[in-house]
């Protein structure tokens, strides 16, 4: 592809977007275009909001999206704090993540300028068959090992939940009792029965 | 698929130079060619075959050439069986040897062929009892596999028994019967004449052993993928792009979105431009036979045949696309991509692989996706196309800038409500649920002196740790292709 200057410049324009652009990631799918907007405003002007849709994973992976802030400062300064930062958005205690955003990530992006796409059949015999036929297989290797490691991950941050909602309830329990010892009267009762003082007399 | 089928093995030698031609005086004419030990000149008839048809086509090669890269082409018209045009036969007695020759300006009547999709030669001798055809001798007729002596205009659908003075810009004195002595000025021409004057077996070559044949002639067809239909003559240049073993650039965006809707710059009637691929069936079913000729040997491109609006992007959202393409078959996951590839880039490596129009996207990358490759959703135009390309992907290698691709078809990740999120807890007492829908409804940072605070810090640790996980995957696996990226580079 021959490389106009306009291919030049709208690749141009296209990578400062990306600079500008933050990649949110560990967001509860009940995250909404306005939701996220208004949680990253108080950071700068958020230009647009684009979810990154699941087309292939067969999991119920958090959903994600890129946030284009109005400057390549704006969206450094989201991704130090929220790296900094355990961030809640609609939920917590999982924070969400936000990294600087890649080009791979975006939909319809301009060709990169001057680039040339060469395509190349090979039959049985040809001196790389047999390398590309193994490289053929190791990328069906990884790519099943990268749907085994989604699958692993995911039951981690379950069993992780689990265990969390169910300290969660304990505490509950906890403060919810001493909330009621103190509101009937049992905890000035025994207080005045070993003498002691609450600290709200 | 065994190694016997390369194409290269199947003998072939050029005969007599014709004329040059093209954009760039970068094709070569021929006027005969010896292919797999049988000598073909121009004007003969010949057998061509289609994966999946019971019976061979008929046509006779009303030109040859190679095109740059030895891309080497056939123009064929054709001729009709009785059964492919039943629908307009009407009353007309018909022999059962009999055909009828392609005449008219139209779909059905003449396309261009990869010279390896011809299977054989066929006898066919004209009976037509018009002045300018040498009636054939009872030899002749007795030898003859076929006859014809009418014709059937593909734009009118109607049987002629008149012959025109042209077909296909062709003189008709030289569709009919050949008159040896006088007309044979053309030295090769008498050559070969004696030699099939000599060894009348040759005449009498039915398509029978060739049936053999057919195995490698399809590789050959398939490897070499340059079926290519009827397309305006510049379009065969950037056909040309596309070679076996021989690395070719990707036509940009500009040229294969005019390769891709021939009709618009072809001479398709202008009004179907506007029908879209469903009327065009219609349309095209009128023909019935003679039209499904025009896809046979290429498998069914669809795009060559019906009109095409490429500009006119189909309405539904993605998701509902892939899923009817999952339901129909359509849905192919291509992988290893280069990962920058754009959408655009995909649909033209599947049009200069496949000679197939497709939808293509490629999927979004997430922090977590490979970044070794890059992968794209496609949706054939059939499920027969898509097929066919899996298969192929499977059976041989394509590289794509030295990228052995992946096909395979997938099921798409199901558009589900979700109502669960591992890791959002929630607590369900009234008079929490109500300062607490208010903390969590503001997003907010987390404040040290909380549960929440230590939960999130647990969460943050699991991050690092899934984050640290996928670096070293990425890290291994990029080591095992690294050794394989070295072999695959152009030297």
């Amino acid at each position: 592809m021959a490389s106009s200057p306009t291919a030049e410049a709208e690749y141009a324009a296209f990578l400062e977007k990306v600079k500008r652009t933050v990649y949110v990631d560990n967001l509860s799918p009940l995250v909404t275009e306005a939701v996220l907007t208004t949680a990253l405003e108080q950071f700068g002007n958020v230009k647009n909001v684009d979810f990154i849709p699941n087309d292939l994973i067969p999991e119920n992976i958090p959903s994600c999206a890129l946030v284009e802030m109005e400057s390549a400062e704006q969206a450094r300064n989201v991704v130090s704090t929220l790296t900094e930062f355990p961030f809640m958005i609609s939920g917590m205690p999982r924070p969400v993540t936000a990294w600087p955003a890649r080009p791979e990530m975006f939909d319809d992006r301009p060709a990169k300028p001057g680039r040339k796409n060469v395509i190349q059949w090979l039959e049985p015999g040809h001196k790389d068959f047999e390398a590309a036929k193994k490289m053929k297989e190791l990328v069906q290797k990884h790519a099943a090992e990268d749907a085994f490691m989604h699958r692993v991950l995911l039951a981690e941050e379950e069993k992780l939940s689990e265990r969390q909602a169910e300290v969660l309830k304990n505490s509950y329990k906890k403060f919810d009792m001493i909330d009621s010892v103190i509101d009937d009267g049992t905890a000035s009762h025994l207080a005045r029965y070993y003498k002691a003082k609450l600290p709200n007399e | 698929m065994v190694q016997e089928n390369d194409p290269e093995s199947i003998p072939f030698t050029w005969g007599k130079r014709g004329g040059r031609g093209g954009k760039n005086k970068d094709v070569q004419f021929y006027e005969s060619f010896t292919f797999d030990d049988v000598f073909y000149t121009l004007y003969d008839s010949v057998y061509l075959y289609k994966d999946g048809e019971e019976e061979p086509y008929i046509g006779k090669i009303v030109k040859i050439w190679e095109a740059p890269k030895s891309l080497k082409r056939v123009k064929i018209l054709w001729f009709f069986r009785p059964r492919e045009i039943t629908n307009h036969l009407g009353s007309a007695e018909v022999a059962a040897d009999e055909l009828f020759l392609a005449s008219g300006v139209g779909k059905g009547l003449a396309n261009i062929n990869p010279l390896g999709a011809i299977a054989g030669k066929c006898t066919v001798v004209c009976t037509s009892k018009d002045s300018r055809n040498p009636q054939p001798s009872e030899e002749e007729l007795q030898i003859a596999d076929f006859f014809f002596y009418r014709t059937f205009d593909v734009d009118k659908c109607m049987i002629l028994d008149k012959l025109d003075d042209k077909i296909a810009g062709i003189e008709v004195k030289f569709l009919l019967n050949r008159v040896d002595k006088k007309l044979e000025v053309d030295q090769v021409h008498t050559e070969k004449r004696a030699k099939v004057l000599k060894d009348p077996g040759e005449l009498n070559d039915r398509p029978s052993k060739k049936v053999k044949l057919d195995g490698s002639a399809k590789v050959f067809d398939d490897g070499i993928k340059k079926t290519m239909q009827k397309l305006s003559p510049d379009s065969r240049a950037s056909d040309a792009k596309v070679i076996f073993r021989a690395p070719s650039v990707i036509d940009d965006q500009s040229g294969s979105k005019l390769l891709k809707d021939p009709e618009q710059r072809g001479n398709g009637p202008p009004k179907k431009l506007k029908l879209d691929d469903k009327i065009a069936k219609i349309s095209n079913s009128k023909l019935s036979q003679p039209s499904e000729k025009l896809s046979a040997l290429d498998g069914g491109s669809a795009i060559c045949n019906q009109p095409t609006i490429v500009s006119s992007r189909p309405k539904a959202p993605w998701k509902e696309e892939i899923q009817t393409g999952h339901e129909d078959g359509t849905l192919v996951l291509l992988q290893n991509l280069d990962p920058s590839s754009t959408s655009a880039e995909v649909e033209d490596i599947v049009w200069s692989a496949f000679r197939e129009n497709c939808r293509a996207k490629m999927i979004r990358q997430t922090a977590f996706s490979n970044p070794h490759f890059g992968q794209a959703l496609v949706i054939f135009k059939t499920r027969e196309a898509a097929e066919k390309a899996v298969k192929k992907l499977n059976d041989i290698v394509l590289l794509s800038n030295e990228r052995p691709l992946v096909g395979r078809f997938v099921a798409p990740a199901l558009p589900k409500k979700q109502t669960t999120f591992f890791g959002h807890l929630f607590i369900d007492r009234h008079r929490v649920m109500r300062e607490m829908k208010e903390a969590v409804s503001t997003s907010h940072c987390s404040q040290p002196n909380t549960i929440e605070y230590e939960m999130a810090l647990e969460w943050q640790l699991r991050q690092e740790r899934s984050y640290r996980i996928w670096r070293t995957l990425r890290e291994e696996q990029g080591e095992e292709l690294r050794k394989f990226k070295d072999v695959l580079k152009p030297k």
